[in-house]
């Protein structure tokens, strides 16, 4: 009888460091324990991975590490539910299951040669991430790129570090909003849909990247429409609560597609395609 | 000339019980006490427990491929004297399972009704086919020999001949029988090895001869009073028009608020059901040992698709109604081109409520648009 693998078994990883993104939010840098496995991994930016903590359960998240980085994989975790919650209770060392790569990826090269605009919302910056740092890394490809970036207060921006790197670089352009003025605060304030429509971006050659929480994605879509964006220009990841990954458990349906395989990468014009709200 | 391969019922209780010396035989079982009929082990029937291949079962026998909750893998918690601070963890994939699995005796579902067998291929389309198979489904499928009954009974709430079955459907079985009053007939046999050999080993159980000109007509009456029968239950739906009728009504909250009022999304019938194969994972732990185990789940709870967050894409029970009807009739056969509905009218049988799904389907289809 042929050998048939269990998709479903997780590698055991461990984490090799915990950074405190905001209040309730850390990221995790997890490499697994198989050194091989570690050393053979490839994943595409915008792929997720389900992260188990055994006892608790296993839940989907996107893994913001660029694809060239080859010592350990990074997901941001909020915490907000149970196994969120145990995520935030691990220390440094500790073990986690990883189940990855899952899930499809952004058509990075089909946006070669335009201008590229990143919207993320909070936490949202997680999925671009690693787009972006590919697209850096493959600088000469594209043309201008621009990065929206929007939080609810400056303390919930996450990847501060990417920030600071990104505010010095002449490859990105990076403008950021929170959604009320503060003491010390002298970026743009309003919410991301309002302030990219004062933006307004050219939508010729633009190329429209998005992620954040659904009322944001809503909004935002909304303007990106009236400035003219073709819906084959937008790109979004969506979520939905996930268990197996594989397409098996029926749980992400959006309308007849699965967010964990046909997803987490849509374009506009395949989610206009289905009757079904994926807000 | 053609020959007519069958077994005499009388006969039938002891090839069953021959049967159940090289196999595991699972048939539909009747508990005396309150009526109810499920498929279970031949090893059970007794003095309380009579076999009744006549009626429909309570529960679909999907559970024989797919149980209501298995175990993924098994994990324990190790604590390492040198590093007190980290826990080492083990993962055991319960590989004991599966040679389990591997050296049991084959199965043999009996007296499997035609409609049930083609909810076993909509399993299959999930579980069996593609890239990511599901290694305990596809062992068990291997493992399992489906002898299937066609039905000279007709119930109220079949209408498999609706969706693209009939009562003598046995595509999808390795043995289909045909109940000629004192006789089982053997209508069609499927060429796996295993069927000969279980067919070899059972020879003296099965007479043959040739068919004469009346049985033959018998045959063709049997089945074709069957197919009216159903029929007349329900209208035949052709699975292209009504998937896009379907997907085309799909934004008319007001019908489908209108037609789902009464559910109180209690999901009876989506554990009845043959054909659906949701499911949820979980973990179990007591001590420094537990368990990954998946279970079933439906899709018309609130708690489905409630995110951490507090979002919850199907908030409203139109919406996971909705859902699971589009699932039924529309999702599954834009995927794989296959109804996940195959008619077996268990879910009409089971609501609490009085909900019919040829009522939301009719009302759906009749709305002008």
């Amino acid at each position: 009888m042929e050998v048939i693998k269990n998709h479903l078994l997780p590698k055991i990883a461990t984490i090799k460091k915990i950074i405190r993104e905001t209040p309730n939010i850390i990221s995790l840098q997890v490499a697994l324990d198989d050194i091989e496995a570690m050393r053979n991994f490839i994943f595409e930016p915008g792929q997720v991975a389900q992260i188990s903590v055994f006892g608790f359960g296993e839940s989907t998240f996107v893994i913001n590490s660029t694809p060239s980085n080859k010592d350990y994989l990074q997901f941001s975790v909020m915490k907000s539910g149970v196994n969120t919650t145990a995520i935030h209770n691990l220390s440094e060392g500790e073990k986690v299951g990883i189940r990855a790569p899952l899930g499809n990826w952004f058509p990075y090269k089909d946006m070669e040669g335009e201008n590229i605009l990143f919207i993320g919302g909070g936490i949202g910056l997680a999925p671009l991430r690693p787009l972006i740092f590919h697209i850096l890394e493959n600088k000469e490809k594209y043309m201008k790129l621009t990065l929206l970036y929007a939080a609810k207060s400056p303390d919930d921006f996450c990847f501060k570090y990417d920030i600071d790197e990104w505010e010095k670089s002449k490859d990105i352009q990076l403008i950021q909003t929170i959604d009320n003025a503060c003491y010390g605060w002298d970026k743009e304030v309003g919410l991301c849909p309002n302030v990219l429509e004062k933006m307004y971006p050219s939508s010729q050659n633009t190329i429209a990247v998005i992620c954040g929480p659904p009322i944001m994605i809503k909004y935002t879509l909304e303007v990106l429409k009236k400035l003219d964006f073709k819906d084959d220009n937008i790109y979004t990841t969506l979520e939905r609560r996930m268990k197996c990954g594989i397409g098996k458990c029926g749980r992400c349906n959006i309308g007849e597609k699965f967010v964990c395989v046909d997803g987490p990468v849509f374009s506009l014009r395949e989610l206009s395609n289905i009757s079904e709200s994926f807000i | 000339m053609k020959t007519l391969t069958y077994i005499k019922k009388e006969n039938l209780n002891t090839f069953l019980e021959k049967l159940n010396k090289n196999y595991d035989v699972f048939l539909p079982v009747q508990n005396k006490a309150d009526g109810t009929i499920n498929f279970e082990s031949l090893d059970i029937v007794n003095d309380n427990n009579v076999i009744n291949l006549k009626e429909k079962t309570r529960k679909s026998p999907k559970s024989l491929f797919f149980p209501p909750s298995e175990n993924l893998f098994e994990f324990e918690y190790k604590k390492d004297i040198k590093k007190p601070d980290i826990m080492e963890i083990k993962l055991l994939e319960s590989e004991k399972m599966i040679p389990d699995e591997i050296n049991s005796r084959k199965k043999v579902i009996f007296g499997i009704k035609p409609c049930d067998t083609m909810a076993v291929k909509c399993l299959d389309l999930v579980f069996g086919e593609g890239e990511k198979k599901d290694p305990r489904y596809v062992m068990k499928r291997e493992n399992t020999i489906i002898i299937s009954i066609g039905c000279n009974n007709i119930f109220p709430d079949c209408f498999c001949t609706s969706v693209g079955g009939n009562p003598f459907y046995f595509d999808h079985s390795d043995l289909g029988l045909i109940d000629m009053g004192p006789n089982l007939v053997i209508f069609k046999s499927s060429e796996r090895d295993d069927i000969r050999e279980l067919l070899d080993k059972s020879h003296k159980f099965f007479e043959e001869r040739e068919i004469n000109s009346d049985e033959e007509i018998e045959i063709k009456k049997i089945i074709s009073e069957s197919e009216k029968k159903c029929s007349s239950n329900w209208e035949s739906v052709n699975a292209e028009d009504i998937a896009l009728d379907m997907e085309r009504k799909f934004s008319e909250e007001e019908m489908w608020k209108n037609i789902t009022r009464k559910c109180i999304s209690c999901a009876a019938c989506t554990y009845v059901c043959p054909a659906c194969v949701c499911f949820n994972i979980g973990d179990e732990q007591t001590g420094m040992k537990g368990e990954r185990y998946k279970c079933w789940d439906f899709c018309t709870n609130y708690y489905y698709t409630l995110e951490a967050s507090g979002h919850n894409p199907r908030e409203k029970i139109y919406q996971r109604y909705r859902n699971k009807i589009n699932c039924k009739y529309n999702y599954f056969y834009k995927r794989n081109k296959n109804l996940y509905c195959v008619g077996c009218g268990r879910c009409i049988d089971v609501c609490p409520v009085g909900m019919d799904i040829r009522e939301i389907v009719k009302h759906v289809r009749s709305l002008q648009k």
